[in-house]
């Protein structure tokens, strides 16, 4: 039940970041298409045909009118709910929960180093799923086995999860590109599970790291600031600054 | 809005999708700014180490080899006067270390009117 839940979870969450993508592509064309009109439209004005043909400037405002109309529905969006308890869970139940799913390999060593004494203001399932990308991530980047680390600890911004792999670790360019949507090094790989990490941090303002570890492999850190206090609206992401 | 107040006024547009590019420098062109432009990360980052007195860098954020927020940092450093403007399509509230955010799919005098606002009264290459 717990694994068709977390399934339901993922799909959504893939289908928010295809989704984001969609608007974020189509905006861009929007925004070509807004800005041709217009130049076109300022050069036409200045000649004969503005004024011998009164369908000219009609169309111009057609293309000026379908793309606000366009704009509109890219920007619909459901309404944020509202109401209830703020959702709040232990970060060591959604790593447990997340490994309970894993595919782990038996050539993989799981560390647990779970510390934390503070909340994460996400349902168990939610952090699990997040986990769950991380963790998968990792497992990729060991074919031929290794350790992967889940720690868990409590700093002054919130609570901090570092998921690391002991893998060959990402190029400079792969680590630039790492959080982008469908970005991935490996063949057969849909490239969405840091982007799903990504989106979440971006929504609720937490702190997203990702660098080398120790080992040469990597590491990528959440911090869910403003745990205590419930989200808010920073964005700070940074990448390989360890 | 005065006239003319783009005049010797000098603005890098960062934008990795071409015709985004082409049109909105078309534009910025027309109404009187000088136009630098870069097509990924690593050609800005090229450009931003060679200082130049830009009065404002446009900024897109996916860049395809980086993102612009990596690039923030360099104009701080080589150009602490030039004003970061972020300019988006991404959903969402922004709160980064820029200047201003601008929606993309806005109209083009809206930007106008934007950098009239948020750009000092004597071009900085003045």
């Amino acid at each position: 039940m717990a694994g068709r839940d977390l399934q339901a979870r993922e799909r959504a969450a893939v289908a928010d970041v295809v989704a984001s993508t969609l608007r974020h592509d189509l905006r861009n064309k929007l925004a070509s298409i807004r800005n041709a009109s217009f130049y076109l439209m300022r050069q036409v004005k200045k000649t004969d045909l503005w004024s011998a043909d009164p369908r000219v400037e009609t169309f111009f405002q057609l293309i000026e009118r379908e793309l606000t109309s366009a704009e509109d529905v890219l920007s619909r969006r459901a309404p944020p709910s509202t109401g209830g308890a703020r959702p709040r869970c232990s970060a060591r139940e959604g790593v447990e929960h997340a490994l309970a799913q894993a595919q782990v390999p038996s050539t993989v060593t799981v560390v647990r180093e779970l510390s934390e004494r503070g909340g994460v203001p996400l349902e168990v399932e939610d952090l699990a799923l997040l986990v769950r990308c991380l963790v998968d991530n990792a497992l990729e980047a060991m074919p031929r086995g290794g350790t992967l680390t889940l720690c868990t600890r409590d700093t002054d911004a919130g609570v901090c999860l570092r998921v690391e792999d002991t893998g060959e670790g990402l190029s400079p360019e792969a680590y630039s590109r790492a959080l982008e949507p469908f970005f991935t090094t490996r063949p057969h790989h849909a490239g969405l599970g840091l982007s799903i990490v990504h989106r979440a941090a971006v929504r609720h303002g937490w702190q997203l790291d990702l660098g080398a570890g120790p080992s040469g492999g990597t590491y990528v850190e959440l911090v869910f600031t403003g745990s205590e206090s419930g989200a808010h609206d920073r964005i700070d992401v940074t990448r390989g600054s360890k | 809005m005065e006239t003319n107040w783009t005049f010797g006024r000098c603005l890098l547009l960062v934008e990795d999708d071409p015709s985004n590019r082409m049109t909105l420098s078309a534009l910025l062109e027309d109404a009187g700014f000088a136009v630098v432009t870069a097509g990924s990360y690593s050609e800005a980052a090229g450009l931003l180490n060679r200082p130049r007195a830009y009065d404002a860098v446009l900024l897109d954020q996916s860049l395809g080899d980086g993102f612009g927020t990596g690039l923030i940092p360099l104009v701080r450093h080589h150009m602490p006067k030039t004003k970061v403007v972020f300019v988006t399509g991404h959903d969402g509230k922004i709160d980064m270390p820029v200047d201003a955010v601008f929606r993309k799919g806005g109209h083009f005098d809206d930007l106008l009117a934007f950098l009239f606002k948020l750009l000092p009264q004597r071009p900085l290459g003045a």
